[in-house]
């Protein structure tokens, strides 16, 4: 369909052309977005798949691109620099290596491991799963998400119809937004989509194996929860439960603002209003360094990119949730 | 008055920035988050059953908002019958030409505060009518003086702090007025009083109407809306036609949930009016005009209420109680209050936009919002921002020209 109505935000149809061209918001190859699990001999096939939905892998993308849309300004709306970033932002699907030639090897080092970390946890619980590998789809949260609904339904048909010839009955999901996507969106766009969606926490619940959890030295934790997973989708306790077994962990609540009451990172409008994103991450950080524990975790990609973006420099460490289990799963 | 969209965009970002850098403006709200919060929690700790009575009020609203046009009739119906005059503005332009012939020119208004007043200019249309209106809720007056617009539905001056009302008062006043909060109050006290007694004219919005008994409820603390449709011979009041309210006996449950949710155990005042002040003690013939006014002239506002009614999503936006606590919750709003918005705040207001002020004026809004659910765990009818903004969106993608033309892009 056209995009041509004069009230969206001008950045909306660039991200609409990529995923179109490569299923994913921000064109990147199938390849580099899996090549997380290079060396883990992952299977490909099995009813039971583990979903990281491309998205902790996207972020040093992410974070790349969130630069060049700053010069866009507000809602990538005006600006004589629109139509030349525009023209480039449109390039970035077809020739990914150029226009990313800024990424830093640490960032995706980083947030490559991060998928990794949960694959491990799994495994060490016995939670057997397939990784589609470069072939894995992005669940499409963010079309929803910005209303693109059209593009939204015809996205997750073609998810589903991958799901189906994967014959997937079963996918542990470490994303809450693609799992709100999975349990709660797909039913209503996709006739008779019936993969039943656990989040990693629920999965871990749910594991037979009782596995040693401690971590090497003691550690004073807090918790930030995603608003989609906490909210939406009701998993407050889960990740507190799992959080309960770690010996040498000591677990800080944030004042009021836990749980259903947790405050949003900002991270939803990071690449429509960078220059609100950015403040309403450092009050989200203060937030929870008012815990008084020096580690926050979070369970969400973009809520970690962007707390630790407005961390960094600052006194309060902000790691993810599936960091801290390998952690305690390889301390001795 | 239309914006195009390119405008619209960035009239709005540079109201957020602007108030992203005046850092006293978070911080007034920290504060206020803070005890709006601490109150709450007491005054639904002292009166609990106000949780299963706000999920009351929802289905209240929910029936009322399926038969606006038959509640209006009613509700007209027997604001005649009481002796009071009442009025149907299609339009923002009918009310302020409704209200502008009933006001002519110079004449000296007192009005309580109304944020349907807000929406149509009604101030800025009598004052060019060459009327003197007077703002008499504090924060009201505050930004009347300073020439700004609300920050918060409730607290509207929620960002001015007491050093600057000091400044402002001093000047306006002509005396000296120490910066400290008594002493600010009772000079703005002093300062209106005469004005109250010398009005022509009285002006209100309500909280609730309702249609059985042509009831209107004026929830209050300060006593100014008390004052200011009392005394006066003429009370002009604004009502929004959302709302209206089947019968007295539900009203008195929605007015209780709004007043509890905005964090009061019960407020000074609550003022019921049906109709002129009247009497009947010399020989029972029955007299208008007694102590308070003897005109009562209620006008009904639909401007869009009626076509937001009819979508299944965004009708839910017409059950607000404007009790104001959502906003409390709302992150972008602890850093830029009212700026995230136009005329109507927060995600929700998105949908208030559209209809009241256009789909221009909604885009930025509604693409501002974090969807992120917490002003959803706090209003008392559970409006759902979040399906709201999904269908604001929507809307915006596709379906825009339901909303008439769309303004020119940039």
């Amino acid at each position: 369909m056209d995009l041509k109505s004069p009230y969206l935000p001008k950045v909306l149809p660039i991200m609409v052309d990529n995923m179109r061209r490569s299923s994913n918001p921000l064109g990147i190859s199938g390849g580099k977005l899996s090549s997380w699990a290079d060396g883990l001999d992952l299977a490909n096939k099995g009813e039971t798949l583990l979903y990281t939905g491309c998205e902790y892998q996207l972020i040093p993308y992410v974070l790349t691109l969130v630069d060049q849309i700053k010069k866009m300004g507000p809602f990538g709306y005006e600006g004589g620099a629109l139509v030349s970033v525009a023209t480039g932002l449109r390039k970035l699907g077809l020739d990914a290596a150029t226009a990313f030639a800024s990424l830093t090897a640490k960032d995706e080092d980083y947030y490559n491991n991060i998928t990794r970390t949960y694959a491990k946890v799994l495994r060490k619980h016995g939670v057997e799963f397939a990784y589609l590998s470069e072939e894995e789809p992005y669940s499409g949260a963010l079309l929803y998400e910005f209303g693109l609904m059209e593009e939204f339904a015809e996205h997750a048909n073609k998810v589903s119809r991958l799901f189906k010839e994967r014959k997937v009955r079963k996918v542990i999901v470490t994303s809450p937004h693609a799992l709100e996507a999975f349990r709660v969106l797909y039913p209503k766009f996709v006739q008779g989509f019936d993969v039943e969606a656990l989040h990693f926490t629920e999965a871990l619940l749910r594991s037979k194996e009782n596995v040693r959890m401690a971590l090497r030295d003691p550690l004073e934790v807090t918790l930030h929860d995603p608003c989609h997973l906490a909210r939406t989708l009701d998993m407050a306790e889960e990740p507190r439960e799992i959080l309960s077994r770690v010996k040498n962990l000591t677990f800080k609540e944030v004042p009021y603002s836990n749980k259903r009451w947790t405050t949003c990172c900002g991270a939803p409008i990071e690449i429509l209003l960078p220059s609100l994103s950015e403040p309403l991450a450092a009050r989200r950080v203060q937030e929870l360094a008012s815990s008084g524990a020096g580690t926050a975790l979070t369970l969400c990609a973009f809520c970690l990119a962007n707390l630790r973006k407005a961390g960094s420099g600052g006194a309060l460490k902000v790691i993810d949730f599936g960091e801290l289990l390998d952690s305690a799963l390889e301390a001795k | 008055m239309a914006a195009s969209v390119g405008e619209a965009y960035r009239e709005n970002y540079e109201g957020m920035m602007n108030a992203l850098r005046n850092e006293r403006i978070a911080l007034a709200i920290e504060r206020a988050t803070a005890s709006y919060r601490q109150n709450l929690s007491k005054a639904l700790a002292k009166y609990p059953h106000t949780v299963a009575l706000a999920d009351e009020v929802r289905k209240i609203k929910e029936r009322s908002v399926e038969r606006l046009e038959s509640l209006l009739k009613e509700a007209m119906d027997n604001i005649a019958e009481n002796r009071g005059q009442a009025y149907f503005a299609k339009t923002a332009d009918e009310a302020r030409r409704i209200v502008g012939e009933l006001v002519g020119s110079k004449k000296s208004i007192v009005k309580a505060k109304s944020l349907t007043c807000e929406e149509i200019d009604l101030r800025q249309h009598l004052q060019e009518l060459g009327n003197e209106v007077w703002e008499t809720d504090l924060g009201e007056l505050i930004l009347q003086l300073l020439d700004e617009s609300p920050m918060h539905i409730l607290s509207p001056s929620i960002h001015v702090p007491k050093e600057d009302v000091a400044k402002l008062f001093s000047k306006v006043m002509g005396k000296e007025v120490p910066p400290d909060i008594g002493s600010e109050v009772s000079a703005a006290r002093d300062f209106l009083r005469q004005r109250y007694v010398e009005a022509d004219i009285g002006m209100s919005g309500a909280n609730i109407a309702s249609a059985d008994t042509g009831s209107l409820f004026v929830i209050e603390n300060e006593g100014n809306a008390r004052l200011s449709t009392g005394l006066p011979p003429v009370h002009i009041a604004i009502v929004g036609i959302e709302k209206l309210i089947p019968t007295l006996a539900e009203s008195f449950k929605v007015a209780e949930v709004t007043w509890r949710y905005s964090q009061y155990t019960v407020p000074s005042y609550v003022n019921i009016i049906s109709g002129p002040s009247k009497t009947g003690d010399i020989e029972k013939v029955t007299t208008y005009g007694a102590h308070g006014p003897k005109e009562t002239h209620v006008v009904f506002v639909d401007n869009g209420r009626n076509e937001m009614a009819k979508d299944p999503v965004l009708r839910e936006a017409l059950y607000c109680l404007r009790c104001g606590g959502c906003m409390y919750e709302c992150p972008v709003f602890g850093l830029v209050g009212g700026k995230f918005g136009y005329k109507y705040f927060i995600g929700y207001g998105a949908a208030w936009i559209a209809y009241v002020a256009g789909l221009a004026r909604a885009a930025p809004v509604a693409y501002t919002c974090l969807r992120c659910g917490r002003c959803v765990e706090r209003c008392p009818v559970k409006i759902d921002t979040g399906s709201i903004i999904s269908r604001m969106r929507g809307l915006l993608v596709n379906g825009y020209d339901r909303f008439g033309e769309p303004q020119p892009a940039e």
